[in-house]
C-alpha cells in the first residue's frame, strides 16, 4: 500500500512479453490481411488500393459456402446442447459422476482430424453404424453419411466432439446452482418437470449461450473435419479461403473472406464476453 | 422433507441408483470407446486377409501396417519434429507469460479487464485465417517452412492457455502469506522459490499440458507455415484423409497422435482442477 502514488508501477513492463508478443502477430497478421483485401502485399504484380476485391467477393460460391458455414455451425452447436441438456440433468444424480465426466473430457483432447477419422471410420458406407442398421433392419441399404450432399457427416462428427465440452460447462452451471433453492421448490409441490422447466432452465441459460457461442465459433471456421468428412460442394469458408489463394492465387479474395470471418468471430465474441461479464455480477 | 415417502420408493430408487450409472457408461462407452476400438481393428488388419463386408471383425491381424508406417513413411521425423515444436512452444510461452501472468495477478495495474480480452483473441481468432496471414507475416520474415516458424504460430496459439491459467493462480493467491514473507524480510528470490512457485506450481503444471496439447494437435499454423518441409503428425495424418483415403495408414497415424495426449490426460487428470479448466474454457 505505501508503494502507490509516486513510485513507478513496474508491473506495466511486465506486460511486454504476454500482451506484447500476442498483440504483436495478431496485429501484424489483421493488417496484413486486410491491406490485402484493398488491393496491397500481392505476390505478383501491382499493389495499389482497390475496392473492386470486395465487389467480386460475394459470388455464388461464397455465398453457398457461407450458408454452409453457418448451417454447420447453427446445427452442430444447437443439436449439441439439446443433447448435453438432458445427459447432464441426468448425470447430476448419477453415483460415480466424478469418473464420467472426466472420461467425458477425452474428445476434448481428441485433435479435430483424428476426430473426424474416428467417426468417418465408423459412419462410412460399410462402418459399423450403418451395418448395425442394416442388420436391425432400419435401413435397407447403408446410408452414404460420408461426403454426403447436406453436411451430416461433419455435423456427426462436429456433435461427437463439442458434446463433452458443452457438458463439462453445463456440469459446472448446475452444480452451481444453490440447494436450498431446488428444495424449496420441491416443498411447495414442484414436481421434476416444473422444477427443470422454472429453475434450472432459466438459471443455466447464460453458461448454454456461452457453451452454443463457442461451439459455434469452432465450427463455423472449421478447415480440418468440413475439408475430409464434408461435401464435395458448397466447401466451407476457411476450405475456400484457402483454395481461392492456394490453388487460384487470389490472395486478395481469400483476405477479403478472412476479414469477414475475422469480423463475425469478434462481434460473437463480445457478445460472450458481455453475457460472461453480466454472469459474474449475478454470482 | 422427503424423508417420510422414503420407505416406499427405495427399492426402486436402488435399481435406478444401479440401473442409470450403468446406461450412461453404456452411452459413454459407444461415444468414447467404440471410434478408439475400430481404429485399432483397422491399424492391425493383415493385407493378405482383406477385412470386407460380411465380416464383423477382421479375420487375421498383424502388425504390418504399423512396420509399414514407420519403415516407409517420413512419420519419425515428423513425430521428432511435432514433439520438439510443441516442447519449445510450452517453454516459450512458460517464459512470456510468467511475469505477464503476475503483473496482471499481483500487481496493482488499471486495464485488467481489457487486458484479458486480449489474452483472448488468439483463441477467438478463426484458425485457418490466422495460419494464412500470420504464414504472409512469417514468410515476408523468411520463417515459412522452417521449424521456428510453427513454433512462433504454436506459441500465439498456446500462450492464451497458459496467461489464463497462471493469473487465475496468481490471483486466488493469498495476500498474507507473502505479507508474512515479507515482514521475516524475505527477498525477491527466496519470495519467489519459497512462495510463489509452489503455489502456482499446480496452476503451470495444468498451462503447460494446455499448451503442449494445443502445439500437438494444432493443424492450420502447421499446414500452412510448414509447406512443403516441416511435417507434423497432424499433417500426415490429412495427408492420408485427403483425395487418398488411406484407412490403415489413417488409423495407425491417428492412434499415434493419441498416444501422448491421452496419457497426459490421465496422468495429470488431477491437476486439471475445474478453476483451471474454466479459465483454459474461456470462463474467467
Amino acid at each position: 500500500m505505501m508503494k502507490k502514488g509516486k513510485r513507478f508501477e513496474w508491473g506495466y513492463l511486465l506486460l511486454i512479453p504476454g500482451i506484447g508478443y500476442i498483440l504483436l502477430f495478431i496485429i501484424m497478421s489483421t493488417y496484413v490481411m486486410i491491406m490485402q483485401s484493398l488491393g496491397y502485399y500481392n505476390y505478383t504484380g501491382e499493389s495499389g488500393f482497390s475496392l473492386q476485391f470486395w465487389g467480386e467477393v460475394f459470388d455464388q460460391q461464397f455465398l453457398d459456402s457461407l450458408l454452409y458455414s453457418l448451417k454447420i455451425g447453427i446445427g452442430s452447436s444447437m443439436i449439441s446442447i439439446v443433447i448435453c441438456y438432458p445427459f447432464v440433468l441426468i448425470l447430476q444424480k448419477t453415483k460415480g459422476k466424478r469418473i464420467l465426466l472426466s472420461i467425458m473430457k477425452t474428445p476434448m483432447f481428441i485433435p479435430a482430424l483424428v476426430g473426424s477419422f474416428l467417426i468417418i471410420n465408423i459412419i462410412d458406407y460399410h462402418g459399423i453404424v450403418n451395418e448395425l442398421l442394416v442388420f436391425l433392419r432400419i435401413i435397407e441399404e447403408p446410408l452414404r453419411l460420408r461426403n454426403d450432399k447436406y453436411g451430416i457427416g461433419v455435423l456427426m462428427i462436429q456433435v461427437w466432439k463439442n458434446v463433452p465440452f458443452q457438458m463439462l460447462i453445463m456440469s459446472s452451471a448446475i452444480e452451481s446452482i444453490r440447494k436450498d433453492v431446488v428444495d424449496a421448490a420441491r416443498n411447495l409441490g414442484a414436481n421434476i418437470f416444473s422444477i427443470i422447466r422454472h429453475i434450472i432452465l432459466p438459471l443455466t441459460l447464460p453458461s448454454a449461450l456461452i457453451a452454443v457461442t463457442l461451439v459455434f465459433i469452432g465450427t463455423f471456421n472449421d478447415f480440418a473435419v468440413s475439408n475430409t468428412a464434408g461435401p464435395l460442394y458448397p466447401n466451407s469458408l476457411s476450405s475456400l479461403m484457402l483454395r481461392n489463394a492456394n490453388v487460384f492465387g487470389e490472395w486478395n479474395l481469400s483476405a477479403c473472406i478472412g476479414t469477414m470471418m475475422m469480423i463475425t468471430t469478434i462481434l460473437l465474441v463480445s457478445i460472450y464476453t458481455l453475457i460472461a461479464k453480466r454472469l459474474e455480477k449475478l454470482d | 422433507m422427503p424423508k417420510m415417502r422414503k420407505s416406499p420408493k427405495s427399492l426402486s430408487k436402488k435399481i435406478l441408483g444401479f440401473l442409470l450409472p450403468s446406461a450412461i457408461g453404456l452411452v459413454l462407452f459407444a461415444w468414447i470407446a467404440v471410434p478408439l476400438i475400430m481404429a485399432v481393428l483397422w491399424s492391425l488388419v493383415n493385407p493378405d486377409y482383406p477385412w470386407s463386408y460380411p465380416q464383423l471383425f477382421p479375420t487375421n491381424v498383424s502388425l504390418f501396417q504399423w512396420e509399414y508406417i514407420f519403415k516407409y513413411t517420413n512419420l519419425v521425423q515428423s513425430i521428432l519434429n511435432s514433439f520438439f515444436i510443441a516442447i519449445m512452444s510450452m517453454l516459450v510461452s512458460f517464459l512470456l507469460a510468467l511475469p505477464t501472468a503476475y503483473a496482471i495477478g499481483r500487481r496493482n495495474i488499471k486495464g485488467k479487464e481489457t487486458l484479458k480480452i486480449i489474452m483472448l483473441l488468439p483463441m477467438a481468432f478463426p484458425g485457418m485465417v490466422m495460419a494464412m496471414f500470420l504464414g504472409r507475416v512469417l514468410f515476408m520474415t523468411g520463417l515459412s517452412s522452417t521449424r521456428i516458424g510453427i513454433i512462433i504460430g504454436h506459441t500465439l496459439v498456446g500462450l492464451p492457455y497458459m496467461l489464463r491459467i497462471l493469473t487465475v493462480s496468481f490471483e486466488s493467491m493469498q495476500q498474507d502469506l507473502i505479507d508474512a514473507a515479507d515482514n521475516l524480510g524475505a527477498g525477491a528470490w527466496t519470495k519467489f522459490s519459497e512462495i510463489y512457485f509452489p503455489m502456482i506450481l499446480p496452476g503451470l503444471i495444468a498451462g503447460c499440458i494446455f499448451t503442449f496439447i494445443t502445439s500437438m494437435q494444432e493443424f492450420n499454423i502447421a499446414f500452412i507455415v510448414g509447406a512443403p518441409i516441416v511435417q507434423t503428425i497432424p499433417t500426415i495424418l490429412y495427408s492420408y484423409l485427403g483425395v487418398n483415403f488411406l484407412r490403415t495408414s489413417a488409423s495407425v497415424v491417428a492412434l499415434i497422435l493419441l498416444i501422448p495426449n491421452i496419457t497426459l490426460l490421465f496422468i495429470t487428470e488431477r491437476f486439471l482442477k475445474t478453476e483451471y479448466m474454466g479459465a483454459a474454457l474461456g470462463k474467467m
